[in-house]
């Protein structure tokens, strides 16, 4: 365990002084990030000068909502979603052969190597617009709740993680998986949804089999109206079961790389 | 002098049928993002529905449900056929990776050379997805009921082209930037994300307050999606129809100067090693 630590620790290390080159790049792409979550901001505010209540949810808590569905992405997008990206060029390409031989689990390695540190910046953003809403919906303070919702936020990323993972696994058979990841900044719009707008087939798809609606939904209902046993325990429950089976489908698909001109 | 618009509009003509054949090559890749483009979609139709469920039936801005749920449909289509996808990304490579230079050697007008390649690869993709794109528009038809479809559609399909020439000569001079920026990404996201906002691809710009929506109606981020759409649905009416093409114009002619300008800044300080 202290191996793959500090082997993740030196990944860390060696991208941020990767990215350190490039600073301009760097603050570039904080303010991208910043301006697509400010977008979602003003759209909110845009439906609230005429609304009072959305689904139940109210401005602060719509807010709230949006604010940990950016949170759950950006801490995904820092740690594991550029490494998803890469995987089918790793395997057009033939460069997961490096990977392989390797004394570490593969998997570990193709979703830890890289790391985007300026979605830490806008982490600390999302947490920030976060405290605020909680401050203005007003919540009572709680250090348990508090402390769920920072946990409930981890299997978010995880299940995010899982997901995209059994996808970018698909290009193992097909060359060009570009596609899924332009697909799943689509999906990053559903998670930040309320829930209980979505009726019928979807909303059961996107509830129970593709949890979208719970990433965000189920932390920022912890925050707002306390722990939950039920909808928590779904969540562990399906981050397991998703995490198990992208591990599996990951090395099923390793059984059919061919490597390429080496 | 005929004989050399004849050349010119053979040579382009090929060009255009190479993109076609280049762009077939990603077809699945387009179905891909076509069906993805639905997720989204999805999202609108659940929560526009929760949105009116509260509101009055008026409440926005004289839009209802089925109104608003046609606003968003007609900008899937809108998207589809006009907007550019990666053209940025291709055109910034070109120019660092050198090859431009071939185009440089020979008597092809960039500029040009890129617009046929733009329109192939819509033609292309417009193919692909009018069956995904087709489906859905069946299925909601309801939602275009009230619309006076024999009266807009005309303005509506000449705004659409403007929106398509709009969006290529703003991605074109931003695609520019590639003679003084190593990467682009995040300068084109960042406009990407104005050109979404008031543009009017998140919400319609109507429902805005007026000082807001009547600054945005003389920005050139309007005449790329607000405005074929509101033409359409018919909320853009009278003088402002024949105002809004004039002002969609204006800005594709400034933002053609604009790239113009760049394209001839960049390449006296473009250099190609190798090629």
């Amino acid at each position: 365990m202290s191996r793959y630590l500090h082997i993740w620790l030196a990944q860390m290390r060696y991208s941020l002084a990767r990215e350190m080159q490039f600073k301009g790049n760097f603050i570039l792409w904080i303010l991208v990030e910043f301006l697509w979550f400010a977008l979602q901001l003003a759209f909110i505010g845009v439906l609230y000068f005429n609304v009072k209540e959305i689904a139940g949810w109210s401005r602060w808590q719509m807010v709230l909502l949006i604010s940990t569905s950016h949170l759950v992405q950006q801490l995904f997008q820092a740690f594991v979603m550029i490494n998803c990206m890469n995987l089918p060029e790793l395997i057009r390409t033939g460069k997961l052969d490096f990977f392989l031989a390797q004394p570490v689990s593969t998997r570990f390695l193709v979703s830890t190597r890289a790391f985007e540190p300026g979605s830490i910046v806008n982490c600390l953003m999302a947490l920030i617009v976060s405290a605020y809403a909680a401050a203005k919906i007003p919540i009572p303070f709680s250090v348990f709740n508090i402390t769920m919702y920072l946990l409930l936020i981890v299997l978010g990323v995880l299940v995010h993680c899982s997901f995209m993972m059994m996808l970018m696994t698909l290009s193992f058979w097909m060359t060009r998986a570009q596609g899924f990841v332009n697909a799943y900044y689509n999906l990053f719009q559903l998670a930040r949804l309320p829930r209980e707008a979505f009726k019928g087939v979807a909303g059961v798809i996107f509830t129970w089999f593709i949890p979208m609606l719970l990433v965000a939904n189920v932390p920022a209902r912890t925050l707002i109206d306390g722990f939950g046993w039920k909808e928590t325990s779904y969540l562990v429950a399906i981050t397991a079961v998703m995490f198990a089976a992208s591990g599996r489908f990951f090395n099923f698909g390793l059984r059919h790389y061919t490597s390429a001109s080496s | 002098m005929t004989s050399v618009i004849q050349q010119q509009a053979a040579l382009y003509t090929r060009i255009f049928s190479l993109g076609m054949q280049n762009s077939l090559v990603y077809r699945w890749n387009f179905l891909v993002r076509a069906i993805a483009g639905f997720v989204p979609l999805l999202g609108s139709v659940f929560l526009w529905k929760a949105v009116f469920a509260d509101a009055d039936h008026e409440a926005f801005s004289g839009y209802n449900y089925h109104v608003m749920m046609a606003y968003f449909l007609s900008l899937i289509v809108l998207d589809a056929l006009t907007s550019p996808v990666e053209d940025d990304f291709a055109i910034a490579s070109d120019i660092r990776d050198g090859r431009i230079s071939q185009v440089l050697l020979k008597p092809i007008n960039y500029f040009t050379y890129r617009v046929s390649l733009f329109l192939s690869s819509r033609l292309v993709y417009a193919a692909v997805v009018c069956i995904p794109v087709g489906a859905m528009l069946i299925f909601f038809r309801d939602y275009f009921d009230s619309i006076p479809m024999a009266r807009t559609l005309p303005y509506a399909l000449l705004a659409m082209i403007g929106s398509a020439f709009l969006q290529f000569t703003i991605t074109y001079a931003v695609a520019m930037l590639a003679f003084w920026l190593l990467e682009i990404g995040s300068v084109v996201f960042i406009i990407f994300s104005i050109e979404f906002l008031a543009g009017g691809h998140v919400f319609p710009l109507d429902v805005l307050p007026a000082p807001l929506y009547a600054i945005c109606r003389w920005l050139p981020f309007a005449y790329e999606y607000y405005f074929p759409v509101g033409l359409f649905l018919g909320r853009i009416q009278g003088d402002a129809i024949w105002q809004g093409f004039l002002v969609q114009w204006a800005w594709i002619a400034f933002f053609y100067l604009v790239g113009q300008a760049l394209w001839r800044r960049g390449l006296k300080r473009y250099t190609s090693v190798g090629n």
